[in-house]
């Protein structure tokens, strides 16, 4: 266990509501992650994928404690985040990084593109001069004139440009991409995955890359793992993956990427899985394999009991009564 | 260069023509206020029975009232009074309104005691909660500021609360604290900023609010102790002689109109301007 970074049982619910009159009524509870362990070694790209409403984001928040775990740890650098406070706190923050989905949202727009980068090196007391955020604006690709303008005047790609150059600043080992470019237009997108790539290969950062569909998380990531309600339901290497999906939920994502070629088309749809429904809700779970209500090939066993997680191919984990288990 | 956002901003209410009528109204009453001394020539206080009751001329440029004091003179320090005591109610205002609404709306374990006691005072009607506090300090200016400033402060409070839900939630905030940032540093930089504009807008209805409410009480006799001048007193003394000198009643109660609809103008204007999005619910 020498990895950079092992989330170990993380859980995170949410109380909803205030439970009726003075709180005494019952209170539903939102199991946002419910129960998921992995681990990501230095300089590694660990691409994260699920639907909307999976916990994908609640997860990231987790690792690098933007939110507290309800239970479960995360060992950062043999340093047990959850039980840190004030200034440790602090300085292991310093080694972790985040790049948020809403290009807007994401940078305050009463600062100055220089003080949204200087920021992080402000907050630790480090040398902050023109020459270091200049240094990292050219790094993301902006040119210099962009230190004294302010993010409205920005492209939606632009600002996720500014975002990682805050975000890298303080060169960390650690870096969450919550779907960084799920909010870009397509045309933009390759763009900043590839400045991702390209940094990371660069600084040597570990990545947390998060995304909605397999498409994008294929290029970037060395390893996958894939989520459902709050689970992590399948998880290998990049090659092995999409190679050989063996979770059926896996195999209706990589079916769902769309195909480039009229051949490819046609092979695919003659084997395609197909998911109907919605994801369930995260307040009501399904008993047994969470995923059984939409699992085309679901088994009695199926909805009695939760599948764990089992390594069943090397580097190849997954949480499926197909396979045994 | 580029344009900073309070720049573009300042720009686009100089274009707001209700922005800038409202702003000459009450810079009419500024002025006034801020050049009392010079203006005026005679003592606000001095009496002189044998000019009283004179209708506006060339020597008193208002008249005088019951008493023969000049109403010039009078209306003059009045508005003096009215603005210094609206200026001191919006600055308490900003101050602990900011503080409390930001340490409510940020920090989850203050927000329930504390907007508990703000909403026992805002149950209160305003006038009332100020005339109550001022029968039980005494009249005095100082204690109108501090029963306006009780009154208000809770309303204040809220406005900023609102924002501050808002903001500390947004991923600029987020960025900050996984960055490393105190709570400190992100009230400072992130959080208060950004929950100005709402702010700057509720201030300006507020001064209204404060001079309109510091006049109904001194006309209750609850103000300012007389013979100190103030739009409530000098209305109060006039009343009773609206028939036969109707200028005495008029002419604060026409300053106090033209105070309080440029500062709701200007309102307006800041409104429109720095919050779209109230446009919408008004």
């Amino acid at each position: 266990m020498n990895s950079l970074l092992d989330a170990q049982g993380l859980v995170k619910h949410y109380q909803i509501g205030g439970g009726g009159l003075f709180g005494l009524g019952e209170r539903p509870l939102l199991k946002a992650v419910d129960g998921v362990s992995l681990s990501i070694d230095a300089g590694e790209t660990l691409g994260l994928v699920g639907e909307s409403g999976c916990g994908k984001s609640t997860l990231g928040r987790l690792l690098i404690r933007l939110l507290p775990p309800t239970a479960g740890r995360v060992i950062f650098e043999g340093q047990d985040l959850t039980s840190l406070h004030g200034a440790s706190l602090k300085q292991a923050r310093r080694a972790m990084g985040v790049v948020f989905q809403d290009p807007f949202g994401a940078l305050d727009p009463r600062m100055t593109v220089e003080a949204i980068v200087r920021e992080p090196l402000l907050i630790h007391g480090e040398r902050a001069d023109r020459g270091r955020t200049a240094a990292m604006l050219e790094q993301v690709g902006l040119p210099a004139s962009a230190a004294a303008r302010y993010p409205h005047e920005f492209s939606g790609g632009q600002r996720q440009r500014i975002g990682i150059a805050r975000a890298l600043i303080l060169q960390p080992r650690f870096l969450v991409c919550d779907e960084p470019v799920s909010a870009l237009d397509v045309s933009v997108q390759a763009g900043i995955v590839n400045l991702l790539q390209d940094l990371q290969a660069r600084l040597g950062v570990a990545m947390l890359f998060i995304a909605h569909d397999l498409g994008v998380v294929r290029h970037i990531s060395d390893r996958v793992a894939v989520m459902y309600l709050g689970r992590v339901v399948e998880q290998a290497d990049k090659r092995t993956l999409y190679a050989r999906p063996m979770h059926p939920y896996t195999q209706a994502l990589i079916a769902a990427v769309p195909a480039l070629t009229p051949v490819g088309r046609a092979e695919r749809r003659a084997k395609r899985i197909r998911v109907g429904g919605d994801i369930p809700s995260a307040m009501a779970i399904p008993s047994g394999c969470r995923f059984h209500t939409r699992c085309p090939v679901a088994m009695p066993v199926c909805r009695e009991t939760d599948p764990p997680l089992v390594e069943h191919a090397p580097g190849q984990s997954v949480a499926c009564y197909l396979y045994g288990g | 260069m580029s344009d900073s956002p309070a720049r573009a901003t300042i720009r686009r209410l100089l274009r707001h023509r209700l922005f800038v009528t409202g702003l000459a109204l009450f810079l009419i009453v500024l002025v006034l206020a801020a050049l009392a001394p010079w203006i005026t020539t005679v003592d606000p206080t001095k009496l002189s029975i044998r000019a009283k009751f004179k209708p506006p001329s060339m020597d008193f440029v208002f008249g005088t009232d019951n008493l023969g004091r000049s109403l010039w003179s009078r209306t003059v320090w009045g508005a003096r009074l009215s603005v210094e005591i609206g200026v001191a109610v919006v600055v308490l205002n900003a101050i602990f309104g900011t503080l409390v609404g930001a340490i409510s709306g940020y920090f989850r374990w203050a927000d329930a005691p504390l907007m508990r006691i703000n909403d026992a005072l805002m149950a209160f009607p305003a006038i009332l909660l100020a005339i109550g506090i001022t029968a039980v300090l005494g009249p005095s200016t100082e204690n109108v500021i501090l029963a306006l400033a009780v009154v208000y402060i809770p309303r204040t409070a809220r406005i900023v609360r609102a924002s501050v839900l808002v903001l500390r939630e947004m991923e600029y905030v987020q960025a900050a604290v996984a960055a490393g940032a105190g709570h400190a540093r992100i009230l400072r930089t992130h959080v208060i900023p950004n929950a100005l504009a709402p702010l700057i807008v509720q201030l300006s209805f507020l001064f209204a609010y404060a001079v309109l409410t510091e006049a109904t009480l001194s006309f209750l006799g609850l103000g300012a102790v007389p013979p100190t001048p103030t739009w409530g007193n000098i209305m109060a003394e006039g009343r009773q002689y609206m028939i036969e000198a109707p200028w005495i009643i008029t002419i604060p109660g026409v300053l106090l109109m033209i105070t309080v609809m440029g500062l709701n103008l200007l309102g307006d204007g800041l409104r429109d301007v720095l919050d779209p999005r109230l446009r919408l619910q008004a």
